[in-house]
């Protein structure tokens, strides 16, 4: 017997060992206590995961520790190495390296350092996935469209003629009416073909002109980078000029209060223009903000849900949002499907735990939901909604059925829109 | 006449495949149930001698495996370009699959078969019946203690071979084909996450709780002599070793597909 | 009087097609040992199985010490198991155990006794039986005859009320046989427990029993005392007295 217990805890003390070591080498428990936290702003982390690495030119100086969802933005929290410290002026983007692909948060020093590192707990805008070259690119096409467009414009209150009768309020003539239906017509193609990368530039131009210095230098590097900055240098002067150019004839209209009075109103009968404005927001996704506001009276206390709907097909969405918000903070992000007239099925995360659930609509007013998370805890979570009108709705709901010792029954609103 | 017969051979053959499995899940519930009552020196004594044992056959397989990955793997990944992907393969390869399978599998073949026959040959001497008109529940008494002591032992035994594994890849890698020590344990790093090897461990757990019942179950239900002991040893090893790769498909979906 | 301590009620058994018992009904009373005998495969076995719960019969009652338990489930069997020995056919020693671990097995799982008190309980049997010193061997070392000893030891160690012994002299020779046979009236004459001894050996049954059953075919051909038994007239008795010739090889 004795020998027998030796021998067991030997080998469950080295396997214990073994896998601690395992552990600590892939950097579970590194970098433990002395560490800081630096935040990026990303539009799209592209499938970045917490514990992936941070690397500082290369260097893997920390790692990611919490990817929340701020906004219209994703906020990266990131554990520093202490050691490390990161020159301000740096460039955070998505990186990917290996055939898998591992995504990485990677920071370029600056060209010019300034001596300056930044502190912990500060909040930096990162740049858009994909890397400057691929923005060089994008930036290049939408100004070839824009140009485009700043003809068309230029076209419209560039003429003198039309000038000349805008004056004289000759609103309702085809001219002016033609015109601006030809621009917004060119508006409404570029902002379709190009929603991505308008939304890519609008979100980088600030970092670029910041950070153009950096990438002039670089240019000399590096050829690609360079024909593309040359291009688009040359591509933004043309279009600023006519620009400038339209500014300048658009001044003269519009300072005069006749043409102002008029423009409205050509504006505002061109009913294909409206279509066509009407088209161009269409572009923009139809997301559905969802607020829950609820209390519990046998413990007096209060919970905010809020989360965002994202209508994927027109049978299924996805919903990303967080519970208890400012006590808890739980993470809720579910994938829910239409599985026939009456009942929606759901999986995902659930106040911060996977689970399953599903909506049993059984009138157009009146829904019953229940999910079923935490298979540690074997939470269950049931609970009713009644829509007073599409935007608004009474809700009820207890947090864990299944617990019977705790009150877990709140009632409350649910708003929309 | 054919076809009636086709029929009652298929539904005798359905039912008696219901009522065997029935009688497993049975026999799993019950130890279940007693588990807490085991006897600690019998449970330790059984991963001394079920677990701790089956190191070196274990150690001595999935180093061969890991060496065998790297050897199949590496060349034509330096070849693509993708040296720094050769650790993190074998690492994950290991983790996930290969350290709990092979595991599974070499512990099935080693206790599962010694168990049916330990089992058996008390069946068919007498000594179950022995026990319970001492009694003693056979179930409490043989069955828990082996379903522990495996279940305990079975993800220390993969720790091992993941670590036998990968530093056979990794010895393999840098002798053979030239990948830099440096390179595949960063490799290791950058691709491997915790819950690939957590997710081995507790796949580990299962098939101890498969290899466990089949070996005990078979034992139990034993026909008389030696022949009878043979056959559920042989009969023993082989269905745990079916059931093995078949909870490993249903494992790998619950651990990897969702979860990540 | 006093009720039996064991009594069999219109017993059915059958295996399959096969029936092995038919409306079998029998008593034995406090202290009295009764020898079960026939031909093999007339469900003499079967008796003590029933008698001990392994096999659940499948129409009729069994009392013991006068209360129904043909339905009771496993948890009240082990109680009453706790006052029954039984003596196997092969011995079914745990041969993972050694002949002291053997004996002690019912007192360590059943009782709180003290280590000591286990040792000296052990070796009072191990005397008693005739083996004094042997409780580091193991039973594979031990002949047909010790291991059969081994096992009355173990059987007796939890001082039972009622003993069942399967065939404890088939397969010894004749002076072993003799042997055994004493010990088991031994046994009865010392601690005065109720016994069933199932044997096709008829000298060890004119020894030990009391009484005497013959089974064939599943019904009972003679029941009686051992002098009732001596002089009948019933075919079967007579044959078996004049020799073992329906003795199979079992």
């Amino acid at each position: 017997m004795k020998a027998d217990e030796v021998k067991v805890g030997a080998v469950t003390l080295g396997g214990i060992v073994i896998l601690a070591l395992m552990l600590t080498f892939l950097g579970v428990f590194s970098f433990a206590g002395r560490t800081y936290k630096l935040n990026v702003m990303f539009d799209d982390v592209n499938g970045l995961k917490v514990g992936n690495e941070v690397r500082f030119a290369g260097v893997p100086v920390g790692k990611v520790d919490d990817i929340i969802v701020d906004g219209s933005k994703v906020k990266v929290v990131m554990k520093m190495d202490e050691k490390q410290k990161i020159p301000r002026n740096s460039q955070f983007a998505i990186g990917m390296d290996g055939v898998m692909g591992t995504k990485f948060v990677t920071i370029a020093p600056p060209k010019i350092a300034t001596g300056l590192v930044f502190k912990a707990g500060e909040t930096i805008t990162g740049q858009q996935a994909g890397g400057i070259d691929k923005l060089m690119d994008s930036s290049g096409r939408v100004l070839d469209k824009l140009e485009v467009v700043v003809d068309a414009f230029s076209n419209v209150f560039g003429d003198k003629k039309v000038q000349k009768s805008m004056r004289e309020g000759f609103v309702q003539t085809g001219e002016v009416a033609k015109n601006m239906n030809d621009f917004t017509k060119a508006l409404a193609t570029m902002a379709q073909q190009n929603q991505g990368d308008i939304h890519t530039m609008v979100g980088q131009m600030k970092e670029m002109s910041i950070h153009m210095n950096s990438i002039m230098d670089k240019a000399d590097a590096n050829g690609a980078t360079g024909q593309n900055v040359a291009a688009m240098a040359a591509n933004m002067a043309d279009a600023s000029k006519k620009i400038q150019n339209t500014a300048e004839a658009l001044q003269n209209v519009v300072t005069d209060p006749q043409t102002q009075q008029d423009l409205k109103e050509t504006i505002h009968h061109a009913k294909s223009t409206t279509v066509k404005a009407d088209k161009i927001l269409g572009v923009v996704t139809d997301a559905q903000v969802q607020a829950d506001v609820l209390y519990n009276d046998k413990k007096g206390k209060w919970r905010t849900d809020m989360g965002v709907k994202l209508p994927l097909k027109e049978d299924s969405y996805a919903y990303l949002g967080v519970s208890d918000i400012g006590d808890r903070d739980k993470v809720d992000f579910h994938y829910n499907k239409k599985l026939n007239k009456y009942i929606w099925g759901r999986a995902g995360v659930m106040e911060g735990e996977f689970g399953v659930g599903a909506d049993w609509v059984l009138s157009p007013k009146f829904k019953l939901f229940t999910d079923f998370y935490d298979f540690d805890d074997a939470k269950l979570k049931v609970g009713a909604e009644w829509a007073f009108s599409p935007n608004l709705s009474l809700i009820g709901e207890s947090m864990d059925v299944l617990d019977h010792g705790s009150d877990t029954a709140y009632l409350g609103i649910r708003a929309r829109f | 006449m054919g076809y009636r017969e086709l029929c009652r051979w298929v539904g005798r053959n359905l039912v008696d495949l219901c009522a065997r499995t029935g009688r497993v899940v049975k026999l799993f519930l019950e130890t279940c149930a007693v588990a807490r009552a085991a006897d600690r020196q019998e449970v330790l004594r059984q991963m001394a001698k079920l677990g701790a044992d089956s190191l070196p056959i274990v150690s001595m397989t999935i180093l061969c495996t890991g060496m065998v990955m790297s050897v199949q793997t590496a060349k034509e990944f330096v070849r693509f370009g993708a040296a720094d992907s050769v650790g993190g393969i074998v690492a994950i390869a290991m983790g996930r699959e290969l350290a709990p399978i092979l595991t599974g599998v070499v512990v099935a073949g080693r206790i599962g078969a010694a168990i049916a026959a330990e089992i058996g040959t008390m069946k068919v001497t007498e000594q179950i019946d022995a026990l319970r008109v001492m009694a003693v529940s056979p179930i409490r008494y043989l069955v828990a203690p082996r379903l522990l002591a495996i279940v305990l032992m079975m993800p220390i035994l993969v720790i091992y071979a993941n670590l036998v594994g990968d530093v056979g890849g990794w010895f393999v890698a840098e002798n053979y084909a030239g990948i830099s020590s440096h390179m595949f344990l960063e490799s290791v790093r950058g691709f491997i996450e915790p819950w690939d090897i957590i997710g081995g461990l507790i796949k580990g757990a299962f098939f101890g709780a498969i290899i466990a019942i089949i070996g005990c179950h078979k034992g139990l239900t034993a026909k008389q002599g030696a022949e009878g002991v043979g056959l559920a040893t042989t009969k023993s090893v082989v269905l745990s070793i079916i059931l093995i790769f078949i909870a490993n498909y249903f494992l790998s979906v619950i651990l990897y597909v969702h979860g990540g | 009087m006093e009720r039996p301590v064991i009594e069999f009620q219109k017993v059915d058994m059958s295996f399959g097609p096969k029936v092995v018992l038919d409306q079998v009904s029998f008593s034995v009373a406090r202290g009295e040992t009764l020898a079960v005998i026939g031909p093999s495969g007339t469900g003499k076995s079967t008796v003590l199985k029933i008698l001990i719960g392994l096999l659940k019969p499948l129409g009729g009652h069994v009392l013991i010490q006068g209360q129904p338990v043909e339905n009771d489930t496993e948890a009240q069997w082990n109680q009453l198991r706790q006052h029954m020995g039984m003596v196997f056919q092969y011995s079914a020693l745990f041969d993972f155990l050694d002949v002291g671990e053997n004996v002690a097995f019912g007192l360590r799982q059943h009782t709180s006794m003290s280590e000591d008190a286990i040792q000296k309980r052990v070796k009072e049997l191990l005397e008693a039986v005739g083996l004094a010193g042997n409780e580091h061997v193991y039973p594979a070392q031990l002949s047909g005859g010790m291991q059969k000893r081994v096992g009355l030891a173990r059987a007796l160690a939890l001082q039972p009320d009622i003993i069942l012994y399967d065939e404890p002299t088939a397969g010894l020779d004749p002076i072993m046989a003799t042997n055994i046979s004493q010990l088991i009236l031994d046994t009865k004459k010392k601690l005065g427990i109720t016994g069933v001894l199932v044997t096709h050996d008829m000298a060890s049954a004119f020894l030990c029993a009391d009484r005497i059953l013959m089974l064939s075919h599943g019904h009972i051909a003679f029941s009686g005392t051992v002098e009732e038994a001596r002089h009948t007239r019933e075919p079967l008795v007579r044959a078996f007295l004049r020799s073992d010739i329906l003795e199979d090889k079992e």
